[in-house]
């Protein structure tokens, strides 16, 4: 039974990555005509250095690199704890208090047509060069989906479940633990892998406004001296780092949630 | 056996105020009761307040007037004191089958150890030993009403509430849980008040039935079910179970008959 389980396992990542086959080919041959277009057309590497000279500035420049790279996840994982916490608690409120849901509830929903990154230089002024105001920007980003869905996630438990619960005498605190809860935790994942993604480029913004580290302000400085290919090193890195944290993400909904993948197999 | 009344209702009567103010009686005057160890049915087409007075007994509405006792208990508006089972299953999608039987464990605070054994003999006597780790999403619509089922045992309450529990299974399915759910109700010596409108299920496994009429919910008669137990498939075509089943139907339909000409007058 378990090795059959296994097997199947293992067919499902074979699946999976026989996916990824044509879009990572793709991918490939861009990369291929890029350095061809580069090379052929002899175009300046402060214009737009090849992939390889890239990649040659990655390793040159790694700790430079890692070090900033290091300082920017600092930022979004205090950015995501707080945004992550305030969002719960703010979203469970909401849901427990009628006064509240009339009142503060619209204006979450309508805050988020505000763009953050907009009122960054403010947060400079505010909050000085330091961490803190990309800690904000992040905390605020993750703020938004967390509520919402938390919200939303919430109030997806079935009325009739919540009466079977207060026909057995069950508590409020009950209700949420057993019931209303895990029912939101598909929901809050789903907003903790859109918070994630758009924390990074919040720090990333806020590092451009205004820092002394980080890896926006890795890339700010390599322009200002014309270093073309680490400004490439940086992107690759972030990008690297930013879908390893959207891909955790899924891998932590995965566990946590076996059944919801049965569910959409059964369907 | 049957002596001990577990259930009674005295002149149940709940009024609704709609949207536009008017007054709206669900049920009026339900004066039933059940006996411990009983099977007994609300028969009713939809809209007969069924499931108002089920939420009245379970303590989730309190009645306008009226009141509700179990076990010579005036409970009304109380809850806690039925295991109540819903047409849908409400199996929690994330627990597996064991864990959706150890709800009741969980909320009531039952000894988990001693609950986890009981699940387990639940199980296997309702047919699915060997599914303990399976979700809800993995089994049929009969089996999850019989996990539905288990759970709502593990509650260990003395009356169980069932509101239509096969109402949502195809007719072949349905058949086969309501000789499944006779044959449990003996087995576990349980007491069940069930709501259905389908005829032949109340026959088949009622030892009395009230009929109820179409709002405001009243019961319009009360049926002693004379068939001898251990009832099974074959009692369905018995001479006996066609003539209570002509009996019934003639009271329901006089029900409907005067709906129906009450209609035809608008038609011009």
């Amino acid at each position: 039974m378990k090795f059959y389980q296994d097997i199947h396992n293992l067919q499902k990542i074979n699946q999976q990555f026989s996916k990824l086959l044509p879009s990572s080919i793709l991918l490939f041959s861009l990369i291929l005509v890029w350095e061809a277009v580069v090379r052929v057309f002899n175009i300046h590497p402060v214009i737009l250095p090849a992939p390889t000279r890239i990649l040659e500035a990655t390793i040159r420049d790694w700790n430079l690199l890692i070090n900033n790279m290091a300082f920017t996840m600092l930022e979004v994982m205090i950015g995501f704890a707080i945004g992550f916490a305030t969002g719960m608690i703010l979203a469970i409120m909401i849901v427990y208090s009628p006064t509240l849901e009339r009142t503060v509830y619209p204006l979450v929903v309508a805050s988020q047509t505000i763009p953050v990154f907009a009122i960054a230089p403010l947060l400079v002024i505010w909050f000085g060069f330091g961490i803190w105001p990309k800690v904000f920007i992040a905390a605020l980003i993750v703020f938004f989906p967390i509520c919402v869905n938390e919200v939303e996630g919430l109030r997806s438990a079935e009325p009739e479940m919540i009466n079977l619960l207060k026909s057995l005498s069950a508590s409020r605190l009950k209700i949420f633990r057993l019931v209303e809860f895990p029912a939101s935790i598909p929901y809050l994942l789903a907003g903790c892998q859109m918070g994630i993604t758009y924390a990074v480029i919040g720090a990333v913004i806020g590092e451009w406004v205004g820092s002394n580290r980080g890896i926006g302000n890795l890339m700010l400085q390599a322009n200002a001296m014309n270093k073309t290919d680490r400004v490439f090193a940086s992107i690759l890195i972030l990008s690297v780092v930013t879908m390893l944290l959207f891909v955790s993400v899924s891998v932590i909904s995965k566990i946590a949630l076996p059944w919801k993948d049965i569910q959409k197999t059964q369907s | 056996m049957h002596e001990e009344i577990l259930l009674k209702t005295e002149n149940l009567t709940k009024e609704f105020v709609s949207k536009a103010g008017k007054t709206v009686t669900a049920i009026k005057n339900i004066n039933i009761y059940v006996k411990r160890g009983e099977f007994v049915t609300l028969l009713g087409p939809s809209g007969c307040g069924k499931s108002t007075t089920f939420n009245i007994i379970a303590g989730l509405l309190t009645p306008t007037s009226g009141a509700v006792y179990i076990n010579n208990l005036n409970v009304t508006g109380k809850t806690g004191y039925v295991g109540y089972m819903f047409q849908k299953d409400l199996l929690l999608p994330w627990r597996t089958v064991i864990g959706n039987l150890l709800l009741g464990a969980d909320i009531l605070d039952y000894d988990r150890k001693k609950a986890e054994q009981e699940a387990m003999e639940i199980i296997a006597k309702l047919g699915l030993a060997g599914r303990e780790e399976s979700y809800p999403a993995q089994l049929s619509g009969g089996m999850r009403q019989r996990v539905a089922f288990g759970r709502t045992l593990m509650f260990h309450k003395d009356l169980l509430l069932l509101d239509e529990p096969l109402g949502a299974l195809d007719s072949q399915t349905r058949e086969y849980m309501q000789e499944w759910l006779m044959q449990v109700w003996s087995e576990f010596n349980i007491t069940i008040l069930l709501v259905t409108h389908d005829l032949n299920e109340a026959i088949l496994l009622s030892d009395r039935i009230y009929v109820l009429t179409k709002q405001p919910g009243e019961i319009k008669a009360e049926i002693k079910i004379d068939l001898p137990r251990p009832r099974s498939a074959a009692t369905r075509r018995s001479p006996q179970f066609g003539e209570i089943h002509y009996q019934v139907n003639q009271l329901i339909r006089e029900e409907e008959t005067f709906e129906e000409l009450d209609f035809a007058k608008e038609i011009p």
